[in-house]
């Protein structure tokens, strides 16, 4: 590793419907970076303890802190969870102005219930999270498990949601009615926010003026931030790897992921297609699967049939929404489930063949 | 129907809702968010909020699967299988429910400016479960408005399926009054009412997603006070042919070993590689299933993998038959 490379931290980030092997794809990835002698830590953002499963970790447990997973390769990899409430806790004491802002907003209810609800708050304190990880400059490479399918959105769109609600008028006139906003206008807010208290209980509405009048001054700070994290997520500095399995609905969904990434100015740098059926199909296999006449030939036309459907179905998934330009990687499925430890590693050296990962210096975009 | 992502858990909601359609049920489909495409097989483009029919009374499911899909089945659905009750579908969104709820509220058009205002959206921000429990509260005022026999709601996957059904202890806990809090109090109700309400789980015969089935049941009975109907295991590969039974009255091994003491042609070894696949899969999943069964006392519903590309109301037929034949009466 040069010392340049120790400032230039690269991120993949994968997204994938749910149920298609995102997290083990995700640990896989970050151990064929690492037998190319890169620093990687895998962030996993999906509420389910997958990751720390999927590394023979589930004794040491996984948590906010930085783990790492010991393994044959010349770099490195280590790997987080995130814990949303910790998170959180540290974002506002490093933007509260005074001890007793932080107190105040870390006992209001809403903030408490803020924590509990995983609707866009836990997406934002990912973004967080991972520039973080990017911000100490100690890795090269961080690769990002993403919730699935349309969730992954909500993690992506977060920074660029939190400006826009800081930003807005309305947020800005009844909330911080001092910064010079027309008072008028400032008294209708008022009568808007009574009528919504008759609706939801004007304690509700209390909490709610109180926890954002408590913001006050932070929210400049979230503000910066939020712009900073959405131009990194946006920089060539971040890759999109879209993951899915050879299924019809997989397919479906991910060929939205795709076309929304694109819509965002995205590009997807690789296609993973996890669990593909472990048949060929070419003319000696479609000529086996013909007619056939006993138990054996039964079960390989019918294992042909599905491997077909899933080559006609890959190809036109990727010609509708991906472009046939885009490196496809195509694992076949392992009759026998990946959860140890060797079995990610051999994952793993699919990867490395094929697989133009991030190399230090060298971005194949450019 | 709960279940991560992946497991099927639309597919087998509407396979459900044909079974119980055909059995003499009138039966409401509810999809939630609007990205599982309940209403495509039943060849509707998107299900609305205000619902459409999917499937009529005294409809012959033979007959209707041919003319939707263009050709008639072999398997058992060209037995004949007549709808005694009806399948309904719509769709709901919070967004939806939330503009119905202040139409129907006292405060009427004030209550739509409200809407317009952008104040709802800034406290829903800040107490993000007003969206589910106002998505619920419309779920529950079906189910006392007596439109249907039974109502199936296609639920957010699992993780989100948690946090959707806690919205309401959630939102409870904040909203001290008001007809929200109400709202919430009539759904927390509903759901700890075993009578009128169950959760029926989704699952695969694969490690991750049994070890994630197992943690949201215990979770559902315990934080959510949920009663849980029998599990539904999806996707699970039966024995070539369709034959009945598990891997060990499977033919096909002793079939991969009387071919292993043949001449190796290509051929040969690509047939006896797929067969060994198919049964190694067959065999791990089966020990999930009894994993499954010993960590959680429920019934099991087993429907094998379907190997079809689109599934289609002829698959989903087939799958509405394979649940008869196992619920039997109950």
């Amino acid at each position: 590793m040069t010392t340049e490379s120790r400032v230039d931290t690269k991120i993949t980030l994968c997204l994938g419907p749910g149920g298609v092997g995102k997290t083990t794809m995700s640990a896989a990835y970050a151990m064929a970076a690492a037998s190319r002698g890169q620093r990687c830590v895998v962030l996993t953002i999906d509420p389910a303890r997958r990751l720390a499963n999927t590394l023979g970790l589930e004794n040491h447990g996984l948590n906010h802190g930085l783990t790492n997973v010991e393994g044959d390769w010349s770099g490195e990899v280590w790997a987080t969870m995130l814990d949303p409430a910790e998170m959180f806790t540290d974002v506002i004491t490093r933007q509260a102005t005074s001890v007793e802002q932080r107190d105040r907003i870390l006992s209001n209810r809403i903030f408490n219930n803020l924590l509990t609800s995983l609707s866009g708050t836990n997406e934002y304190m990912a973004t967080e999270r991972l520039y973080q990880l990017f911000d100490l400059k100690r890795f090269d490479h961080i690769i990002v498990d993403t919730p699935p399918a349309q969730h992954a959105f909500d993690f992506l769109d977060s920074p660029q949601r939190l400006t826009r609600f800081l930003d807005h008028q309305l947020y800005r006139s009844v909330f911080r009615p001092r910064k010079g906003v027309l008072k008028s206008l400032n008294i209708a807010a008022q009568r808007l926010l009574r009528l919504l208290g008759t609706l939801v209980g004007s304690e509700l509405v209390n909490d709610v003026v109180d926890f954002f009048a408590d913001f006050d001054g932070i929210d400049i700070g979230f503000s910066e931030r939020a712009h900073a994290i959405d131009e990194l997520l946006q920089s060539a500095d971040s890759r999109y790897v879209v993951v899915t399995s050879p299924k019809s609905e997989p397919l479906r969904e991910s060929g939205w992921i795709a076309e929304s990434l694109q819509r965002r100015q995205r590009q997807v740098h690789a296609l993973l297609v996890n669990r593909s059926t472990p048949i060929t199909v070419d003319v000696d296999t479609t000529r086996w699967a013909e007619k056939p006449s006993n138990l054996l030939e039964q079960n390989f036309a019918e294992m042909f049939r599905v491997a077909a459907t899933e080559r006609t179905d890959l190809e036109q998934m990727m010609e509708s929404s991906i472009g046939s330009e885009t490196t496809v990687i195509e694992i076949a499925e392992q009759a026998k489930p990946v959860h140890t430890l060797d079995a990610l590693v051999s994952l793993a050296s699919q990867l490395q063949d094929v697989e133009p990962l991030w190399t230090a210096q060298s971005d194949a975009l450019s | 129907m709960a279940g991560k992502g992946g497991v099927g858990k639309s597919t087998v909601g509407a396979s459900m809702g044909v079974a119980a359609a055909e059995a003499g049920f009138d039966v409401l489909l509810i999809e939630l968010e609007g990205h599982s495409n309940l209403g495509a097989p039943f060849g509707l483009d998107q299900l609305s909020y205000d619902g459409q029919t999917m499937l009529e009374r005294g409809t012959n499911l033979a007959d209707h699967v041919t003319q939707t899909t263009g050709q008639p089945r072999a398997d058992d659905i060209t037995r004949q299988r007549i709808v005694k009750g009806r399948l309904r579908g719509r769709q709901i969104t919070p967004d939806e429910a939330l503009h119905d709820y202040l139409n129907g509220s006292e405060l009427g058009k004030v209550a739509t400016r409200l809407a317009r205002s952008g104040v709802v959206e800034l406290v829903a921000t800040a107490a993000p479960g007003i969206r589910d429990v106002l998505a619920l509260g419309k779920v529950r005022q079906l189910e006392q408005s007596n439109d249907a026999d039974l109502i199936i709601v296609d639920a957010p996957a699992a993780g989100h399926a948690l946090t959707f059904l806690q919205s309401a202890t959630g939102l409870a806990n904040a909203v001290a009054s008001g007809p929200v809090r109400q709202q919430a109090d009539q759904v927390l109700e509903l759901l700890a009412d075993s009578a009128r309400c169950q959760a029926m789980l989704v699952t695969l015969a694969e490690e991750t997603p049994v070890s994630e089935l197992i943690d949201t049941a215990f979770r559902l009975e315990e934080e959510v006070d949920l009663a849980l109907a029998p599990i539904v295991i999806n996707n699970v590969v039966g024995n070539p042919n369709g034959q009945p039974g598990r891997s060990t009255t499977s033919t096909l091994a002793s079939e991969v070993s009387d071919a292993k003491r043949r001449r190796q042609t290509k051929k040969m070894t690509a047939l006896v590689a797929a067969a060994q696949f198919r049964l190694n899969k067959q065999r791990a999943q089966e020990d999930q299933i009894d994993r499954l069964a010993a960590e959680l006392p429920l019934d099991q519903i087993i429907l094998p993998t379907i190997f079809s590309s689109q599934l289609d109301l002829g698959d989903i037929a087939s799958l509405a038959h394979s649940i008869t034949a196992q619920v039997g009466d109950s």
